[in-house]
Formats: structure tokens, sequence, C-alpha cells
């Protein structure tokens, strides 16, 4: 019972530090292009633009997401 | 300050603006004299005072340890455990109106009660947001403190558990107690007092006629403070113009009833700068049922006549002393009242000093005064035959002479002297130390009027020359006259209650103790100090204000005196002292001296058969002391023949007239002084 306590409240803390962090530096590079927003061609005269991201190359990160949800609420409240 | 209404004044050219006086307390440290300046180093903290400082400190400190170390276990564990209990429910419940948002719920039932639907839409829909979002955060909190509790219960050793719950055992009990039952009392209680207010004050002076609300305004000069010594409030009281101060002082115990105080508890004092302005001082216990304690004159350190003799402490708690040189002093009051004992105490401050000869005059008989034989020059008691005094007018009338014949040789003295020894031709400290003749003499008459009214006139009207003579003339030549009475009126008849007034009415220090009447307090303290207000009927009774008095005369005030106390052991006590110290400067003179004589149980019977010549059969009673005194100098140096007339007499030997050198006058046989002699040893010596 112990260690199964400790591993998940480790693995908890660890989940809010994630948050945390995301408060901090929320955006991430987005996982199709690879934040570079647009798939060129090996002449570079073609390009596309990577539809995941809309060109823009970054996503917005799980734990930014999660802490977006409680901001509004938040603001709500007020 | 500044004027609204139009002004009306005859100048032409507007006045200034008045300056803004600023009353402050007086902060009072008795270190410094620079008014307005604080010592830089307080009174506590200076050499001399910091150990007394620090272990008030420690005290204090050690005090409310103890006091809450001895409750922590039985008292405060169980109670802040109970309490502690009752605070999780009331926090959580606490919790969860919040998280409900209740505080809008009048809100919500205001708005329906109004039939306000769109009101109640918003005030619903903003409740529903906030309810979110608290839900959120409350079941955050319930998660981590679902967590918490399982660490500590599975993960944690015991110690952190138990110091977890120690660490919130305090907030949870100060949530669950009720407000007004503290777990942990104070372990020292400050005094209460009753706040001076001032609505309290402004009701008092209206309600004394002093203002009116509206027309005649009653202000303040200086906010509402606490005397520098913490006994009472104190405020300046600005009156409406046309107001006085003798106003007030008439009003005062209409004041004291609005302020719902006794009288004795208010003081007003005047203002310097205004009639209309005075100091009110409202003190929060009676002063006067605080008795003044015991009289320094305990430590039984030698005193100095020439410097004020510590007398008791007044209403504010301030000491006053009487000062005794070149003053007559007289004290009055209803018996048990405490008379005696104040005339006591100043006659104790006069023994403790060796150089004062002290004349102790009782004309009741009271055992207050014997202890002063070991020390007073001349002792008298009572007015007729007793154990003590054999013949007490005769005694008296001879210390009396005594004393008019000192006066009349110091004076005769003083005119001698070089004016560099004596620069104004006044008895002075070093002259009265520095020769014998020229001691200050205190002259205690307790309860006079009884040798104003002796069977014989004769000697009334001589006692009464003598006294007024001594009376007036004394003080100057260092003879102080310290007299009291019960009946100070109504005492003699034609010419001895002519001088007996006299006497009486020209003392200079009056102390009246409660009296009677006006009538007598009057007497006592003379009809001057009665138009001023000052009335020793009005004094309070009961036990603890015995010893309470005006004392009128001495200074310009005319404080209410709690006299310090020395009853008859102290004042054996402190006589005992003063002997010791009359014998280190060799000063004892008179009863004191021979006091020592008597102790020796001197044999009168004896010496007197002794100084029979061989075959003689009568002797008169001025040969025998001519001859007591030349044959036994060191003990019957001063007899004189009624002295020694009365102490064979008083030994049970029968008096005999003869003849003496063709005059015809009393003596006594030497038979019968024989026959006393057989007697006593057949009786067995008493």
């Amino acid at each position: 019972m112990k260690l199964t306590l400790v591993v998940v409240v480790a693995g908890l803390l660890g989940a809010l530090w994630y948050v945390g962090h995301c408060a901090w530096w929320p955006f991430a590079a987005c996982r199709r292009c690879g934040g570079a927003g647009n798939f060129r061609s090996s002449t570079g005269r073609s390009w596309r633009r990577c539809r995941r991201c809309r060109g823009s190359g970054e996503r917005l990160r799980i734990g930014r997401r999660v802490w977006n949800y409680f901001a509004d609420r938040r603001r709500e409240a007020r | 300050m500044s004027d609204e209404q139009p002004r009306d004044t005859h100048y032409e050219v507007d006045l200034d603006d008045e300056p803004v006086l600023r009353r402050e307390p007086v902060f009072v440290d008795l270190v410094t004299r620079e008014h307005g300046r604080r010592a830089i180093v307080p009174a506590s903290l200076r050499r001399g005072n910091r150990a007394a400082t620090a272990r008030y400190h420690a005290g204090r400190v050690g005090h409310v340890a103890a006091y809450h170390l001895i409750r922590a276990l039985p008292v405060y564990l169980p109670l802040s455990a109970w309490w502690a209990v009752v605070g999780v429910f009331r926090v959580a419940g606490a919790q969860l109106r919040w998280w409900w948002v209740m505080e809008q719920h009048q809100l919500r039932q205001e708005a329906a009660s109004k039939n306000d639907p769109e009101t109640w839409r918003r005030l619903h829909n903003e409740a529903k947001a906030s309810r979110l979002w608290r839900g959120w955060v409350l079941g955050g909190e319930a998660f981590a403190l679902v967590t918490a509790v399982l660490l500590l219960w599975y993960v944690a050793p015991l110690w952190i558990d138990l110091l977890t719950a120690a660490l919130a055992m305090p907030f949870l009990a100060r949530a669950g107690r009720p407000a007004d039952r503290r777990i942990i009392q104070p372990a020292i209680v400050e005094s209460r007092y009753r706040k001076l207010n001032s609505d309290i004050v402004l009701r008092a002076y209206y309600a004394a006629k002093l203002g009116d609300p509206d027309k005649r305004p009653v202000r303040f000069g200086s906010t509402m403070a606490r005397d520098p010594q913490q006994m009472g409030s104190q405020v300046v009281v600005d009156l409406d113009y046309g107001l006085t101060f003798a106003d007030v002082v008439k009003a005062r115990p209409m004041l004291a009833s609005g302020l719902d105080v006794t009288e004795q508890q208010v003081f007003l004092t005047r203002d310097k700068t205004s009639t209309r302005r005075h100091l009110l001082y409202v003190a929060d216990r009676d002063p006067l049922a605080i008795p003044a304690g015991r009289t320094p004159l305990l430590d039984g350190k030698v005193r100095d006549i020439w410097q004020p003799a510590p007398f008791g402490l007044d209403e504010r708690g301030r000491r006053v002393t009487v000062a005794l040189m070149w003053i007559s002093i007289l004290i009055g009051a209803q018996p048990r009242k405490g008379k005696t004992f104040s005339a006591r105490l100043l006659a104790l401050y006069a023994a403790l000093d060796p150089y004062v000869r002290l004349t102790i005059v009782d004309g009741k008989n009271s055992p207050d005064w014997k202890a002063f034989r070991l020390v007073a020059h001349r002792i008298v008691m009572g007015t007729v035959s007793n154990p003590f005094s054999a013949d007490p007018i005769e005694e008296l009338l001879m210390a009396l002479g005594e004393i008019i014949r000192h006066i009349e040789s110091v004076n005769a003295f003083l005119s001698k002297l070089p004016a560099t020894e004596c620069p104004e031709g006044k008895l002075t400290r070093e002259l009265a130390r520095k020769y014998p003749q020229l001691r200050v003499w205190l002259l205690v008459m307790e309860e006079f009027q009884f040798y104003f009214e002796t069977d014989d006139q004769d000697n009334n009207k001589k006692i009464a020359g003598m006294l007024s003579v001594i009376r007036a003339a004394g003080p100057s030549a260092g003879v102080i006259v310290l007299s009291s009475t019960q009946k100070p009126s109504g005492v003699g008849a034609g010419d001895v209650g002519r001088l007996f007034n006299r006497y009486r009415d020209n003392h200079d220090v009056r102390f009246a103790l409660r009296c009677g009447n006006r009538d007598v307090s009057v007497a006592v303290l003379g009809g001057d100090a009665y138009s001023e207000g000052y009335d020793a009927s009005a004094l309070p009774v009961g036990d603890e204000y015995r010893g309470v008095g005006y004392l009128y005369g001495a200074t310009d005030e005319t404080p209410t005196v709690r006299t310090y106390l020395a009853d008859q052991q102290d004042a054996e006590r402190i006589i005992a002292a003063a002997r010791r110290h009359r014998e280190a400067a060799d000063t004892l003179t008179g009863y004191a001296a021979g006091e020592e004589v008597a102790r020796e149980v001197r044999d009168v019977l004896r010496d007197v058969d002794s100084v029979f010549y061989a075959g003689e059969a009568w002797i008169s009673w001025k040969r025998l002391a001519q001859r007591l005194a030349e044959a036994l100098p060191e003990h019957y140096a001063d007899i004189t023949p009624e002295a020694i007339s009365a102490q064979v007499r008083g030994l049970n030997v029968e008096a005999k007239k003869g003849k003496d050198d063709g005059a015809s006058l009393w003596g006594v046989p030497r038979e019968h002084v024989a026959q006393a002699i057989q007697r006593r040893e057949i009786e067995g010596r008493r």
C-alpha cells in the first residue's frame, strides 16, 4: 500500500509540475510539421501549409489547455 | 479655530487668529527637570535601577510562564482537542457555504420577491459560474487533503503525524471555540478603569447647569487623557463666557453625580490662563479610602526638626509634609478619629531628632504617650493624682514655667551672640546644635481643655496665662506647640474661656479630622477656612477613612491628608531608636535621663532617711530637697520640694507640719519614714 501510494503521489506531483511548466511555456512545436509550419519541396518552389498548425508551427501544450480551462472558469466566476 | 459668524468687534483692524494651545498631559519623570525634554535613558534603565527593573520583568515573565505551563496539560490540551473537533466541522461548513455562494442567496431571494426575473437570471448565472470554479478549488483541496491524510497514515513516521496534529490543532481550536470563551486566559489582568468619555463629561456639565448644549456649549481644551500617575483621567474643560471657576467649585457635587462617581473622586484645578477654563481630574477609586501606609519613620534613622516632617498622602498620592519649626499646630476631631495618632506622628518625628527636647502633657492620661517616657524631658499625665504623675497640675505648672524661662533665656542668649554667629538674631540649626541652651523644644498638649477646666480656678487661670505666653512667644524662640483636643469650644468661663479661645484661635496650622458638626469644624479650622469651603464635618465617615483630615495653614494649599499610620508598637520601636540616638548624642535630659535612674530602683525612702542628721526628728520638704541635691546630686540635682514631697507621700508616708526657722512648713518626721521602711520590708517590696 505504501509503495503504490508513494508512486501515485509522485505521479500527481509530476503532473502538477508539468501543468505549472506549461503556464510558463505554453507552446510547443507542431507534431506534424515539427515547428516548420510549411512543407517545402526539395527545390523549395512548392510548398504546402501544415494542416495541423495552419502554418503557425506551434501547438498549445496539453498542460496549457488544462490551465486555460481553469483560468477561464475563474474569469467567468468573477 | 475658524469662526464662521461675522465678528462683532470694535477693533478696526482684524485681530490675528488665536494660537492653538495644545494641552497635553505632562510626562512626569522625576529625574529630569527640563520641562518638555524626555530623558534619553529612561529612569528604569539607569544605574541603580537596572537590577530592580530586570528583577521585575524577569518576575513577570516567570509568573506568566509558570501560570501557563501548569495549565498546559490539564486544561489547555483537552480544551483545545475538544474545540478542534468542533472546529473541523465549522471550517467544513464555512467552506461549503463558500462553494455554494450562499452570500448571494439573499440577493436572489430579493429579486424573486420583487418579481424581477432578469436580475434573478443574471444572479443565478453568475452564481453558477462561481460555483463551478469554487467547486474545482474545493475539489482540489479535498483531493490534497485526502492525499495528505493517506500519506500521513501510511508513509509518514509517528512523530510527523503528531507534529502535524500539534500544528493544526491551535488553528482548528481557534475556529471551533466560542467567541467569548478563550482557552488561554491571560495570567496578568490589567486593572480596569472606567475611561472618561467626552459624552459623560458633557452630560455631567449640562446636568450641573454649567452650560447648555445649544446656547452655552462646553468645550474641551485638551484631549481626554490619563494622568501621569495612571490613577485617573483628566481633561481641560472650557466653559462658556460668563461662567467662572467659582461656579464650577460650587457645582462640584452635581458634577460628581453626573459623572457617576463619589464627590471625593472629582478634582478641579484652576487654569492659569483663564477663569473659564479648568482642569477636571476624576480619580478611578475613592482616593481617601486607600490607606497611606505606615510611617516612613519606622526606619528609625536620625531626623532633623529643621526639615519638614512626613505627615501623609493627599488625595493625589503626593506626599504631605509639615514643616515643624516656628509654628504651633492644633489638631481637633471627634473621639476615635485619629487625633492622638496624628499628634504622635509629629512628636515621633521630633523624638528622632536628638537635639529636640520634648515636653509631653496628656490631659486624658492615656497609654498612647507613655512610650515617650524614654525620650521626653518632662511628662505630665492626667489632671488628678495618678500612678504616673503624683501631682499633675503642679508638675504642669513647673513644666510650663520651665519652658517660659527657656524662651526668655533663649532670647537673651541670642541677643548677646555676635552677628557673625547669629546674623539675623534668629535661632538657626547650627546654633541649636551647638549650644545646649538653645535646643528646640516641642510642647505637646494632648486634650489640653482638661487643664482649663480643673476644679481650682486659680490654676486654670495660671495655666491659661502660661499657655498663651508660650503660644505667643514660643515659636519664634524655637518652641513648637502641638495641641490636640476633642472639645475645641465651650471650655471654661469668663476670663479662662476667653484665654482658651485665644489660645485655640492663634495656632498657625490646623489639622481637622472628622468633626461632629460645623461649629466644631469652625472652632478647629478657623472661620476663614469654612468660608473657603473646608468643612471637617463633611469628611467621609467610615473605618477606612480614619486619619483623613484637612491640613490648613501649613502651606498655601489645604490638602486632604491621609495620615501615615504609627500604632503603639510602631511608636515604641521608633522611640527605642530615638533613645539610642539621644544616648549617642548625649542629649538625654530630664525625665528620660531620670528614667534610667528609676530603673536602678532608687530607694527614695532610704535616701531621705540618710540625709537626716543624727537626732533630727523632723525635716521640711524644702530643706530635704536641698540636702538631697547636695548629697546625691546625680539623682536629685533638680529635685524641688514639691516633687520630693509628692514622691515621699506617694510611698505612703504621712506628712506633718512643723517649724523651720520660724516658718510653719510641711515636712516629714523621721519616724514616719522609718515606719514606712519597716512596713515595706514586712510586706515585701512592691
